[in-house]
């Protein structure tokens, strides 16, 4: 059978844009960006729609510009999702050893690892994903294949990432008034490191953290396995609302002093600094630099810190680096800040295998819908698209 | 061991290494009714410092050994000892805590101490100092962390942060390290000292405790204060100039912003009346807003010396600003010279300097409208309230706003991200109290 081109699509629905991407798979295999379409958005707050309809008008808008650009139309997408309800957790499920000759047979590998994904999950919970990390045979650790292995007890470990049932609803029902499908639905933080991270970086150690505008996504990967992911539900609006405060202006004149003299911490350049506004009357408003970047440099900082918190011990995994990707990562000054607090080699992401012409291959922000296009690949190379395409995920979600 | 015991109705407790280097320089003040006190986990540095009472705590805790600049050790060792600390605070009517933070002791122990303080009811005001840019990470968020700690516990913190005292010196090439500690421990005791002069010499113009404590009570972080002097044909332009530019008054914006002044003046017997009246009539220019109160105390220890002190407040008033008003007018003298158009007795040199000084980040308020209130010592004059309609005074600063409801932007109505107890929504530097000057 000759192999066709496939299309896939990536829909992102942020709090600054709604973001969709269309790709195309090659026969060779390969990846190819085909156009990104994008819209600003105002249905989304701390990254979760508060306003359905708007949500709507905005995705078809987005949907619309990417399918003008590439010259096709997408019947489906891969949904990014993201939300302070979002949490990944690394969870272990234990399998007792029964058979006579006690070897590890495939379905006590199955066994162990269904526990642990359903260890502990609260009832309105879905679980987004669930990424297998490695197997414990009695004392043996980090075992990547223990079938066919003698042993009286299997443990599997499982990083499963699980969101608020009905919150995740919100972002299925604003695409079913748009006639567009849903293949899956995946956690925006795994889809940012998807095509942050080769596998060598996976392999050596990395942390990805997307600085969104409503929420901070992070996922820490170690010798090719995902080990830890979660989200914070703040963002570059957080910087803004705290500059708009601080400063006491509008949030618009905000976000552009933000933009335009923003960065990540103070220096000695701008101690005393003046930011000056032109005003109508003539006299024009004078804003200090220090003050905004003293505001704005407390905020990152203390982002950083409350993931550098989460992680605890499985910071020093990153040791291969820490990826800045997100409209946040254009904040001048960041890596040196990060680096100042993580203590780690920082650096700024860029999307890796990804082929096309496409400026946005080149702009953090489109880390994340980039990313789901390289989930769906994945998944279309597990399965062919056919399968895919059976809307599983509800019965996978309620079928618990 | 046994416990210090102190009896003056003012006490001010030295806590930690820096807190007693702080404190030193207030001994030879000549203060009346105030004990010092130092406390502190490590033996030797008590053995360096002459103040007298000292007080060795935490042994338990940390073997003797001090806390290794860790703050749970020395939250540990204070609240392993309770009963020991609770005689430095017992009796009195206010306290100051001073200590520097980022360590271990000052870090540790002050929120405990604060805490004691308010339960035997006290007044509590911590005055501590926070660390250079350069002492790293990690002491940042020690002291950010101690000071949300005790703001919670104290009822008004003043930070000071090193890193803007430098800035004092950034005309000078190379200035001494001991100089910018010295101007830090400076800035420290003269509020210090300004407070308690005000409320211990007796007043022409009177101040009493129950004026400051109104001013002070309950309302945590939202107070400022500071005390400055000078003396010379041209004190009361100096006062003026140094108010303007005073680090714990953000360069005079915390005036503008405030909502209620607490202005106290000291000096020696040889202090005019048009001295008083020009520096009353600047502050109340500058805090346009405010309800001013002014006190005057005659001091002789101060001959030809001139101290100013003031205390801004950034929230109304628990009872309402209406309650504060006329009470407060003391005899005589104030309710005439302190209206805010009664500039006439204003001299050239005042206002001239103050146009000149101008450039820096000063509030874009009328040039001569920029004076502040230099720190209180001998001389506290009563204050005359005047509330003045809130005006529409453009902000250019912003005030750390600890309000009930916290202040939440454009995330309010929404569900808050709590983390750990803390509303992310609000903005970080006012939760961590940076400070904008």
């Amino acid at each position: 059978m000759l192999k066709r081109e496939t299309f896939l699509a990536g829909l992102e629905i942020g709090t600054a844009k709604v973001c969709a991407a269309i790709g195309v798979v090659t026969p060779a295999g390969g990846l190819q960006l085909l156009s990104v379409g994008s819209y600003p958005s105002t249905g989304v707050r701390k990254g979760e729609i508060i306003d359905l309809a708007r949500a709507t008008r905005e995705i078809r808008e987005a949907v619309g510009l990417a399918e003008d650009k590439a010259g096709t139309e997408i019947s489906s997408v891969y949904l990014g999702v993201t939300g302070g309800h979002i949490f990944g957790d690394t969870k272990r499920g234990l399998r007792p050893i029964a058979s006579s000759d006690r070897a590890i047979s495939p379905e006590d590998v199955t066994a162990a690892l269904s526990h642990a994904k359903q260890d502990n999950l609260p009832g309105d919970h879905w679980i987004l994903h669930h990424v297998r990390q490695d197997f414990i045979v009695d004392d043996q650790q980090e075992v990547k294949d223990p079938v066919g292995l003698l042993g009286n007890r299997l443990e599997a470990r499982v990083h499963v990432i699980t969101g608020h049932g009905l919150r995740i609803g919100n972002s299925i029902r604003a695409l079913t008034d748009t006639q567009i499908g849903i293949d899956e639905i995946v956690f925006n933080g795994f889809a940012s490191a998807m095509t942050t991270l080769s596998r060598a970086q996976k392999e050596a150690g990395a942390l990805v953290i997307d600085l969104g505008a409503g929420t901070t996504e992070y996922a820490l990967y170690y010798r090719d396995i995902l080990r830890h992911s979660g989200v914070l539900a703040v963002g570059g609006d957080h910087v803004t609302n705290d500059i708009a405060l601080g400063l006491r202006i509008g949030a618009t004149l905000a976000e552009t002093l933000k933009i335009e003299h923003g960065g990540a911490f103070v220096d000695e350049r701008c101690r005393g600094g003046r930011i000056e506004v032109p005003s109508e009357t003539g006299t024009p408003a004078v804003y200090s630099l220090e003050h905004l970047r003293r505001i704005q440099q407390a905020r990152l900082e203390e982002t950083f810190e409350l993931i550098a918190q989460g992680l605890g011990q499985l910071l020093h995994w990153a040791r291969g680096g820490v990826y800045l990707v997100g409209g946040g990562a254009r904040t001048p000054g960041i890596v040196t800040l990060a680096q100042r607090i993580f203590q780690l080699p920082v650096y700024l992401g860029h999307t890796q295998d990804l082929s096309g012409s496409s400026a946005a291959l080149e702009q953090p922000e489109y880390s994340c819908v980039l990313g789901l296009l390289r989930y769906g690949a994945l998944r279309l190379r597990q399965k062919p698209k056919g399968f895919a395409r059976v809307r599983n995920f509800f019965q996978d979600a309620f079928s618990r | 061991m046994e416990s210090l015991v102190l009896t003056a109705r003012y006490r001010v407790l030295a806590i930690g290494r820096a807190g007693a280097a702080a404190v030193l320089p207030l001994l030879s003040e000549g203060l009346l009714d105030v004990d010092y006190a130092v406390l502190d986990t490590d033996p030797e540095a008590l053995a360096q410092t002459s103040i007298p009472n000292r007080l060795n705590f935490g042994e338990a805790a940390t073997f003797g050994l001090g806390t290794g600049s860790d703050p749970a050790r020395g939250r540990a060792a204070a609240e392993a000892e309770l009963d020991r600390l609770r005689p430095l605070v017992a009796g009195a009517r206010l306290v100051f805590l001073v200590a520097g933070l980022g360590g271990g002791t000052g870090s540790g122990a002050s929120p405990v101490l604060a805490r004691l303080a308010r339960e035997v009811g006290a007044l509590t005001l911590g005055v501590v100092t926070l660390p250079f840019d350069c002492e790293g990470h990690q002491r940042a968020r020690h002291a950010r962390e101690a000071v949300i700690a005790l703001r919670s516990a104290a009822d008004a913190v003043i930070c000071v942060p090193k890193q803007r005292v430098l800035a004092q010196f950034k005309d000078i090439d190379k200035p001494a390290l001991t100089d910018v500690l010295t101007a830090a421990n400076a800035l420290t005791g003269q509020s210090i000292s300004g407070v308690i002069r005000l409320l211990t010499r007796p007043g022409l113009l009177p101040l009493d405790f129950a004026h400051f404590e109104r001013l002070l009570r309950g309302r945590h972080a939202e107070s400022c204060f500071a005390s400055v002097e000078a003396s010379g044909p041209h004190r009361t332009r100096d006062v003026v100039e140094q108010l303007r530019r005073h680090p714990f008054l953000d360069r005079g914006q915390a005036l503008t912003e405030a909502h209620a002044v607490l202005v106290s003046v000291a000096a020696g017997p040889d202090v005019s009346f048009t001295e008083i009246d020009t520096i009353f009539t600047h502050v109340q220019n500058l805090c346009e807003r405010a309800e001013v109160v002014t006190g005057t105390t005659l001091d002789p220890v101060l001959a030809e010396r001139l101290v100013v002190t003031v205390i801004a407040s950034h929230v109304p008033a628990p009872a309402g600003p209406a309650a504060v008003g006329n009470s407060v007018v003391a005899p005589g003298i104030s309710g005439s010279t302190l209206r805010p158009d009664s500039g006439a007795a204003l001299g050239p040199d005042l206002l001239l300097p103050a146009v000149a000084s101008d450039r820096t980040a000063g509030p874009p308020a009328r040039a001569g409208a920029t004076l502040m209130s230099p720190s209180g010592s001998s001389l506290p004059v009563a204050a005359a309230p005047i509330v003045v309609g809130r005006k529409k005074v453009k902000p250019v600063q912003s005030v750390l706003n600890f309000d009930p409801l916290p202040n939440r932007g454009r995330f309010e109505g929404m569900p808050a991200t709590v983390h750990q107890g803390e509303d992310l929504d609000v903005p970080t530097y006012l939760r961590q109290g940076v400070a904008l000057n």
